[in-house]
C-alpha cells in the first residue's frame, strides 16, 4: 500500500492474523484525532462512518496480504450497536468469500467484547501484479 | 437556500466534523437538496505532501457522512428535538460508491424521506458531481434517542 490516501481518520487498523478468509485487526483510537474536535464538542463519540471506514482500511489491508488489490465497490450494510469513544481499542474481525467475482467481507467490531457494528462491503478484486510477475 | 448559520443551529457538529455547506432546496417535507464543496484543507488531506504519491479521493466514508448530514437537516428542518433526545445513524445498506470525488468538486446531494415513523426515519437518494452520479443511497436510517445512550459510559 504504497499510495498514501486521505481518510477521516489519522490512524490506521493493524492487521494482525490474516488468511484470504479470515483476518482479525486492532485499532487503539487515538484521542487527538481531529474529527473528535467537532462530533462532538465536548462530549466526543466517533462518528459511526468512521467505524465503515476502520472496516475498509482493515479489509484492505488483509487483501493486500493475501496478494489482492481490491476497489470498494458497494458498503452492502453497516448496523451500529454501541457508541466508541476516544481511546478505546477496537477489535475488529473479518471474513472474506469469493462471491460472483467480487469479495465480500463481513466485519464484526467490538470494544472490550461489546459489539459496536457490524459492517459488510463488496470489492472488486485484482491481483497484483508485483507478485504474480515473478 | 440555507446557509452555514442555519446549519450549525440545527446540527451539533462542529469544525471539522461539519460536512454540509448549504441548503439548497427543502420546499418539500420529504425531500431536500445541499450542497458540500470539496476542499484540500480539510484536515483529512493534511498528511497528503507528497505530489507524486497522492491519491486525492475524499474519503467514502465523509461522503456518506456528509449525506447522512443533509438527511438529519431534513428532519430537523421539521421538527424539534425534546431536550434530552438526539438524533442517531442507526444503519445504512445498499451504499454504492460510483465514482471518486476530489477536490474542488461541489457535491450535490438529493436526499428524500421514504418513511417517517416519528422517532424512525428512513432515506434515500443519491449525491451528484455537475449532474454525474458518485453515490448511490439504498438505505439510511436516522433515529431519534435519549442522550444517555451516547453518553451513559462518560
Amino acid at each position: 500500500m504504497s499510495t498514501r490516501i486521505a481518510a477521516a481518520l489519522r490512524g490506521r487498523p493493524e492487521l494482525i492474523a490474516s488468511d484470504d478468509t479470515v483476518g482479525r485487526a486492532r485499532f487503539l483510537l487515538d484521542p487527538n484525532e481531529p474529527v473528535f474536535a467537532g462530533h462532538y464538542p465536548g462530549a466526543p463519540i466517533l462518528p459511526g462512518v468512521c467505524l465503515i471506514e476502520a472496516a475498509h482500511h482493515a479489509a484492505r489491508a488483509m487483501a493486500f496480504a493475501n496478494g489482492m488489490k481490491v476497489d470498494l465497490i458497494e458498503l452492502n450494510s453497516a448496523r451500529f450497536q454501541r457508541p466508541v469513544r476516544p481511546g478505546d481499542e477496537l477489535e475488529l474481525a473479518l471474513t472474506g468469500q469469493r462471491s460472483e467475482g467480487n469479495w465480500l467481507v463481513r466485519a464484526e467490531l467490538t470494544v472490550a467484547q461489546q459489539p459496536v457494528a457490524r459492517i459488510v462491503l463488496r470489492y472488486d478484486p485484482s491481483p497484483i501484479r508485483e507478485l504474480t510477475a515473478r | 437556500m440555507i446557509g452555514l448559520h442555519t446549519i450549525f443551529r440545527s446540527l451539533p457538529h462542529r469544525y471539522p466534523a461539519v460536512l454540509v455547506d448549504r441548503v439548497v432546496d427543502c420546499d418539500s417535507p420529504d425531500q431536500l437538496y445541499a450542497i458540500k464543496a470539496i476542499s484540500c484543507a480539510e484536515p483529512w488531506y493534511q498528511d497528503l505532501d507528497q505530489p507524486d504519491a497522492i491519491d486525492l479521493e475524499y474519503p467514502p466514508a465523509l461522503l456518506l457522512e456528509s449525506w447522512c448530514q443533509a438527511a438529519s437537516l431534513l428532519v430537523l428542518a421539521g421538527r424539534t428535538i425534546a431536550a434530552g433526545s438526539t438524533l442517531l445513524l442507526g444503519r445504512v445498506g445498499g451504499i454504492r460508491f460510483l465514482s471518486p470525488v476530489i477536490p474542488g468538486d461541489v457535491v450535490k446531494h438529493r436526499v428524500r424521506l421514504d418513511l417517517d415513523s416519528g422517532d424512525t426515519f428512513v432515506f434515500s437518494g443519491d449525491s451528484v458531481v455537475a449532474e454525474e452520479p458518485v453515490l448511490q443511497v439504498g438505505s439510511v436510517v436516522l433515529a431519534i434517542r435519549p442522550e444517555t445512550v451516547v453518553r451513559s459510559e462518560q
